[in-house]
Parts: C-alpha cells; structure tokens; sequence
C-alpha cells in the first residue's frame, strides 16, 4: 500500500482498485477549511477598510490624558504609550499590512511565474543559468537579503511590497519551472508541438491554465508567508514609519511596555496577525485538498 | 456444484454500490470454483466486474462498493463473516494477490529480499535470518538468482518483468492455497508476458496452487488456464473447458470475444467487432443483458434474463451458437 | 540506390540515434548510448509498415525521428524525395502537417482540462488558423470519421472509454490531412474487441484515403493483421525485415521466432513446451559481437567475433543473422 499521508504536492496517482482511499482533513466539523479560512479573510478585510467608517477615531490623535489606559468604554482596546487609540491603530495598520502582503505575493508571483516558465520552456543552457542564479538568491538567508535592502532605500508602502516580493519570488519560480518542465515531455504538449504549435502557445494554453489551481493555492501561502514577513520587518523596525501604524509596528512599540503590565499594547496585534497568517493557510489547505480531490477522480 | 475439497468456493456472490442503493448489482449471483492445481481464467472487457470479484475475495473492495450476498470460502472456510483483523491473517498466508502494477503494491523504501522476509515472518513468525534464507530461495525459485544472493534491491532498480517474478514470490512466500493474479502482464512485452505467465503456470503444477488468472485476453487464457469464466456486465455468461471453450463457445458474447482477436498468420479478412459498448451498471438493459449488441438476439432475449444452463459448458444464452462453429 | 523507383512515400537510410550517455553523476565525454543504429526501409504510400520490438528496442524512438520529434544523429529521412533530417524547424513546418502521430495512451495525449471538441480543433487552429466557427464544423466531420457521435465534443476525455479516446486522438491526427501515420501501439491498452473495431477503423481509413502507416506494436497479430511489411528491431538495430507473410511464417531471425512463440496463439494449448528465452537486461553488450548474442539460443563462436550484416534472403526478405532459421517455424 502506498503512503500518501505525507504528501505536500498534489501529484497526479493512478487510482487502482486496491489503492486505499484517504480524504484529506478538509472539514472542521461541518465548515470546509477554504471557507472557514476566506470567511477569516474576508472579516479581517471589513475590519480593516470599513471599520474605520463605522468607529472614525483618528489613529495619529494623541490623548495626553490617556496615556497607557486599559481596554474601556471610550478606548476598547486601550491607549499607548502617547495615548493613541490603539483600536483606531489596529484598523490603519490592518491596511498597511493586508495592502503591503498582498502587492508582495502579486508581484512575487508574476516574477516567479515568468522567471520559472522562462527556464522552464527556454532552451537548455538558459534554464541552466537561471536555475544557478536561483539557488545563489536562496543560499542567502532571505531575513539577512531584506535587512539589507531595508537599510540602503527609503522604506515606504511601495518599496516595502517590492521588498518583499523579491524573497516570495523563487519559490514560485521553481515550481513553475519544474511544472513547465515535466509538460514539455506530456503527450499533449508533444501532438501540440507537432501541430506547429510554439513555446507562448504552449505556455498560454497547456501549462498556466494546468497551473492555475495549484498557483492559486500557492499564492495563498505565500500570502501567508508575506504577512509573517513583513510583521518581522516591522518588528525590527524596519517596516512602516512611526508615527503610521502596521501589525508588527505595533507589536514593536508595545512589546517593551507589555512586559510592565500594558498587555493590550501586544495582544490585539498579535492575535490580528495569528489570525491572518491562520486564515490564509487554512484557505490554503482547504483548496489544496479540493485540487487533490480533483486530480484524484 | 459441491463445495467439497474446492480451495475456493464461491457462490452467489453479489457487489453493489453502497451509496446508491437504485442501482442494479455490479457484480450478480456470481458462482465458482477453483480446485487444487488448477487455473481458472476470468475473461471480461473492463468494467464486467472481474477485478471487484477479486478484490471482495480478499475483502479489499474499494470505498462505497459492498458485498450484498453470496459467500466465498477457503478451504472450505468462510470468509466473509470474519473480521478485518482475522481477514489479514489470511490475506498473504493462504492466499496470495498479483497486481497488475507491482510498483503500487511494492514498498519503495524497502529492499525486496526484507519485503518478502517480512510478510512470511508476519505470518508464520521464525527467525529473522529464517525469513530472510526463505525470501532468497523464493527469489531463486521465481528465476531471480542475481536478487537472491548478496545485497537488496529496491524495486525501482527492476525491470517490470523482475517486479512481476517479486510479485509473484511475495504472493507464493506463505505457502498459499490460492493465488489470484489480476491483469499481471498487461504492461509487459509479448517475450515478459510469456515468461511471466510460464512461471505462474509452473508454481500451480508445482506446489498445486489453486490460480485464479484474471485477463482480456482469450487467447491468454486459452494458453495456460484449465478452465474459463466470461464475465459480461457483473454476470457469468459462459463456463467451461478452456480448450473446448475455444474452439466452440456457445455464448454468442464469447465467440464475439474469441473472433475479435486477430490471428497469425492474418487470414485475411475482417476482424469482428462487437456493436456498441458495455452496458453502464445504472442503465442496464431489460433481459439479457448482452441482447442489445447480441447477433443472435430473439424477443425473448429482451424480456428474460437467461439461466446457467448446462449443455458441454456452462452458458447463460437462449440462443446459443451451434455446438460446433 | 535508385531514388526514382519509390519517390512517392517514405525512404529511411542509415538512420541513427545517439544519446549522450549518463554514467552516475558525471557524464563521460563522448559516451554514447545508441537508441537507433544505422535503421533504414521504405514504406510506398497507401502500405503499412509494422515496427515490433520490445520496449527498449528503439521502436518508439525510429516513430520520433522519422517525425523529427527526437534528434537525428546520422541517416536520411527522405519523404517524397526531400531529406527531413537536413531540414530546420521552419522548412519543416510545411511537411509537419503531412505526417502525425497517434500516440500509445490517448489519455496522456490529451489536455485533460480540454473539451473533445477543442482538442481535436486544436490543430485546425494552430495549422490553419481556422475561425471557431470553421473549427466546429470540421471536428465534427472528422469526429464522424472515426465512428464517433457529435455528443462528445463538449466532453473531456475522462469522460470517455479507452477507444473512445483513441478513435478522438485519431481524428485529431487527421485534422490536418496527413499523408502519414507514425501509429505507437495504438490498440496496447484497449481490451480485445476494442482492438478489432480499432484496427478496422484503421485499414478502412487507410483504403479512404491512401494513407500510410508506420504502425508500432510490440502485438505480432495486430501487425499481422495490419501490416504489409514487417520489420523486427532489437536493441535500437534491424534484426530482420520483409514481407509480414514470409516473415511470420518462415521468421529467419531466431529473435523473430522467439517473439513468434511468445505470442499467445489463437490455438488452446497448456503451458507451452519451449518455454520463452530468458531476458537478462542487466548484461552489458559484448563489444564486436551480435547484439542478440547474449540472448540467442542458437549462438555459435563466431556471433560472439563478428556482428552480422543485414543480408538478402531473397524476395525483399532482409536479415541480420550468420545463421538464419531454416526450420519452418510455422505456427500451425
């Protein structure tokens, strides 16, 4: 009997008769992962865009007389250290840090994609030379890569997605290539070869839309991926600029604090980026086990 | 039929889906036997139902299929009433299952001298270094001489042929009484195939294994089996002699099966095909269920469904072909 | 060799391919591992050739370099007298259409995410350029072809049976009315009464409209029923070639007669009395010697000094043997 429990990709199995079937553990109870995890998304989304229209609290105000207050009535998850509203914070910095992730996965994606189907579909000596240089990019611990970055451009919304669009790339790049690879030795590709097709026509309608589900699935965990990221930036302080707030900004500024006793200053921002990172992997898992079940009928 | 010193016994056996309780049976009323030292041959185009009825012998049916009735005996034990547990044991010890796909039922990870050693050790328990000197001499007997002496091999280092003789000596290891092989050379070349079944014949002659071969091919099962079972659409439709079977089947789906298949040297005219496909088990048709792509077809076809009747083979058919063709 | 007595068909010379061979991790320079050693036959048009081999034996490769699928090393590939092998990829595209190939599984050959309908329009489209409306109008006729029903055309092919599969490959391969078939073991995977309608299907086509075929099996009765000529590979080189009649009736190759008796006979018999001749495929080549001389069981001292030439054994009947079979293994 085959083991197929601990397999990450989906890979396409003959499904013999005597082949024990396993279901991957897509449900909770009666919700499915993606949805559970999309809803997640979708919540964390209106909290951040439509709740500030609902509680219209400037986030920069400074209320002197509030400095450090406990979660109350007026300020429901408190105040911080120069008495801003960190309810008000946790909504701008939601949008900051959903915005900035993802632009980081959309163009992480589109360079991985265009990168791997290059070396993929290219003749060999390219694909050669691409592949080289990738793995020198990955030799390069990807935290060390950003910090260096970060510390020769000015850090703004827009450098900080292409900041970290460049270490989601390679990922996605080799997936790409190793998917365009074994399609270039498919049948398919071979008759559609002998029909006079050439490399874009192949790449267009024989590999991207066989791609699609699984880049849609990787997208999410590299969604995932990029919130973590950019949360450790900004941790370091080396993502969004005081006095604008992010998730891990706000972690940063109140981490010294909590350890006093201001424990909300790092519990709501924390539990925001639990719950993002949560939300993505399980809309992830959920469609990875939807494209297994697929591949599998 | 008498059960009596039948290695398998099989009658009335009868596989549906689990889920949709409307449909008619995949598998229906199915009876036979197979006796020590013989072969008997199932014959069928995909979807008759000669892989399910394998499978529910050794009581690996896939998800949402279930056997509804019927019973299938071993040595004259039952085997449908025990337990999963109790089933493994027989599994591998008395009765051994060929793959058509060897790499699916071999582990990739483990070197074939330690498979083969480890499933006799599981069931009949000895020393490891029994085991291993039982795996070596199975090895040799199955013509792989070059694996049964000094290190392992991995099952990705053999050619198909050489997974198939592993197959086959991890399917005999136990001493079985039984041995079912389903499609086991349909991947391989002509020469393998040739190779492959020879062995599998001569370890029935040998060790008077019970062998049930299950094929397309007639001519296959022409060759080596005693006897042959037809199936059509989950029914038996003929059963009989292999060599008489042959040479005069009486089902007219059986001698469709025999004239489809070309012959060497080519004798020149047209083969004959057999009009329209397999029913779908949802949609099965009135009668007899081969009636609508029958030649032979009468009325009466479409409004009974026919018995076993015996009259030099076993057949299902009210209008059989002529004893002689 | 007279080039005007068959300039209409197929004419291959000397054809051969090399790999560079892999040794473990490094590659040895200049190691070469033959697919196809100097292979050469002529296929008139409206004739069948039939390949037979086993796998390995370079059957599949010779389909792919006769369609310049695979890299040519050596040989012509002449094609109504033009030589394929020296064209480049642009002079070819003309001749791509004129030749297609009908690959082994149908299902691998197919876009699973693709209708029945777009993929046998997909040529239409890439060779033509045909309109959606003029693509439509063409699937369905070559859908018609084959024996199949316009209700297909919005399926995918997981839909379908294994001949159904085969008979849509097969209309797709006609799309671009080709002049050649490269057929790779079309009916291997169909259950026996799929084979016949398959097989008929194919001759009545080829009676339409003058195809040829170069038809792939390693099933001697699929290409006896099919084929006019046959030729025998073994380990990527000719071992016999010649009429599918003479050959099978009186195969002078014993590689040919080992294949002959492994076949399963239309004839009821228990196990056979000349069991088949063991196949050892970890054994390395004997430099110098008959590729079959490992395997031969009638191989003498000098199969192992001498590789044999192909020579004539009369009436177009070509064999690679010092000691072709007298025997009339006939098998009746």
């Amino acid at each position: 009997m085959t083991d197929d429990t601990t397999r990450a990709q989906p890979t396409m199995h003959p499904g013999g008769l005597f082949q024990r079937r396993r279901r991957w553990p897509a449900t909770f109870g009666r919700v499915r992962a993606d949805m559970g995890g999309g809803m997640l998304f979708l919540a964390l989304v209106l909290f951040s865009w439509i709740g500030p229209l609902l509680y219209p609290h400037d986030p920069l105000a400074i209320h002197t007389h509030h400095i450090l207050a406990a979660p109350r009535s007026r300020f429901p998850l408190g105040t911080d250290a120069l008495g801003r509203n960190v309810l008000a914070r946790l909504m701008r910095g939601g949008q900051a840090t959903l915005a900035i992730s993802l632009w980081a996965s959309a163009i992480g994606l589109l360079a991985g994609l265009l990168y791997g189907m290059t070396a993929g579909l290219g003749p060999g000596w390219l694909d050669r030379a691409l592949m080289r240089l990738l793995d020198t990019l990955l030799a390069i611990p990807s935290l060390v890569l950003m910090i260096f970055f970060a510390s020769i451009v000015p850090l703004n919304e827009t450098s900080l997605a292409l900041l970290l669009g460049l270490v989601a790339w390679p990922g996605i790049a080799r997936l790409t290539r190793n998917e365009a690879l074994a399609a270039r030795e498919r049948d398919y590709v071979r008759a559609a070869r002998q029909f006079g097709a050439g490399r874009l026509y192949i790449a267009r309608v024989h590999i991207l839309r066989a791609m699609l589900p699984l880049v849609i699935v990787n997208a999410t965990f590299l969604m995932a991926d990029m919130i973590l990221g950019l949360s450790g930036l900004s941790f370091l302080g080396l993502g969004i600029q005081p006095p604008h707030a992010s998730w891990g900004g706000l972690l940063n500024s109140g981490a010294g604090l909590a350890v006093i006793g201001s424990w909300w200053l790092i519990a709501f921002p924390g539990l925001a980026i639990f719950l993002a990172i949560l939300a993505m992997n399980m809309l992830g898992q959920g469609l990875l086990a939807r494209l297994e079940g697929e591949l599998r009928e | 039929m008498t059960t009596d010193g039948l290695t398998l016994a099989v009658s009335g056996l009868t596989l549906g889906l689990t889920r949709d309780r409307r449909a008619r049976p995949l598998v229906e009323d199915l009876s036979f036997g197979v006796a020590r030292g013989e072969m008997l041959a199932f014959v069928g185009e995909s979807g008759s139902g000669k892989s399910l009825t394998a499978a529910a012998i050794f009581g690996l049916l896939p998800a949402g299929v279930q056997r509804i009735a019927g019973s299938i005996r071993v040595n004259g034990s039952e085997l449908t009433t025990l337990s999963e547990r109790r089933l493994r044991a027989w599994r591998g010890r008395d009765m051994g299952l060929i793959f058509q796909n060897p790499l699916t039922a071999l582990s990739p990870s483990v070197g074939v001298q330690a498979q083969i050693a480890e499933t006799y050790r599981v069931h009949k328990g000895g020393t490891r270094d029994a085991a291993r000197a039982r795996a070596r001499a199975l090895l040799a007997e199955v013509g792989l001489k070059a694996l049964a002496t000094g290190g392992d091999s991995y099952p990705h280092q053999l050619s198909g042929g050489m997974r198939q003789r592993v197959m086959i000596a991890l399917a005999a290891a136990c001493d079985p009484a039984l041995i079912v092989a389903d499609e086991p050379t349909t991947a391989l070349d002509v020469l393998i195939q040739a190779q492959i079944l020879d062995l599998l014949a001569r370890l029935q002659r040998e060790r008077g294994l019970a062998v049930v071969f299950i094929t397309h091919d007639l001519r296959l099962a022409a060759r080596y089996a005693d006897r042959i079972l037809v199936l059509y659409a989950g029914r038996a439709v003929e059963e009989g002699d292999a060599a008489q079977f042959f040479t005069a089947p009486r089902h007219p789906y059986s001698r469709a099966l025999r004239d489809a298949i070309p012959t060497i040297p080519a004798t020149g005219g047209r083969l004959t095909e057999i009009p329209g496909q397999p029913p779908e088990p949802r949609a099965l048709p009135a009668g007899c269920r081969f009636a609508p792509r029958c030649p032979n077809v009468g009325d009466d076809c479409r409004r009974t469904e026919p018995a076993m009747t015996f009259d030099g083979t076993r057949f299902a058919c009210l209008h059989p072909c002529a004893k002689m063709s | 060799m007279r080039e005007d007595v068959v300039s209409s068909g197929l004419r291959v010379e000397g054809l051969s391919v090399e790999y560079a061979a892999k040794r473990g991790l490094g590659r040895t320079r200049g190691d070469t591992h033959k697919a196809l050693a100097d292979v050469g036959f002529i296929l008139p048009t409206g004739q069948t050739l039939g390949v037979v081999g086993e796998s390995g034996s370079g059957k599949t490769t010779l389909g792919h370099a006769v369609l310049r699928m695979t890299p040519v090393s050596r040989g012509r590939i002449l094609w109504d007298g033009v030589d394929l092998a020296t064209l480049s990829d642009r002079d070819l595209r003309p001749y791509r259409r004129q030749m297609q190939l009908v690959f082994q599984d149908p299902y691998e050959a197919m876009n699973p995410r693709m209708s029945i309908g777009r993929i046998i329009a997909e040529p239409l489209l890439l060779a033509y350029g045909l309109d959606r409306h003029a693509r439509r109008e063409q699937a369905l006729r070559l859908l018609k072809q084959v024996g199949l029903d316009e209700s297909l055309l919005g399926r995918r092919p997981r839909a379908l049976s294994g001949g159904q599969r085969q008979r849509v490959t097969l209309a797709r391969a006609l799309a671009t009315a080709p002049r050649l078939l490269v057929l790779d073991e079309p009916t291997s995977g169909l259950d026996v009464s799929l084979q016949a309608r398959v097989l008929n299907l194919l001759r009545d086509l080829q009676t339409d409209k003058g195809l040829s075929y170069l038809f792939i099996s390693h099933d001697l009765a699929a290409v006896a029923y099919i084929a006019q000529r046959l030729l025998v590979l073994f380990q990527g080189r000719v071992m016999e070639q010649g009429p599918t009649d003479a050959l099978l009736r009186h195969p002078a190759h014993p590689y040919t007669a080992a294949l002959l008796a492994a076949q399963p006979s239309a004839v009821p018999g228990r196990a056979p009395k000349d069991p088949a001749p063991a196949m050892n495929p970890v054994a390395d080549p004997v430099p110098g010697a008959c590729v079959y001389y490992q395997w031969c069981g009638k191989a003498l001292p000098r199969c192992r000094m001498e590789a044999p030439d192909l020579t004539s054994l009369g009436a177009d009947h070509l064999v690679a043997c010092h000691y072709p079979g007298h025997e009339t293994t006939s098998i009746h």
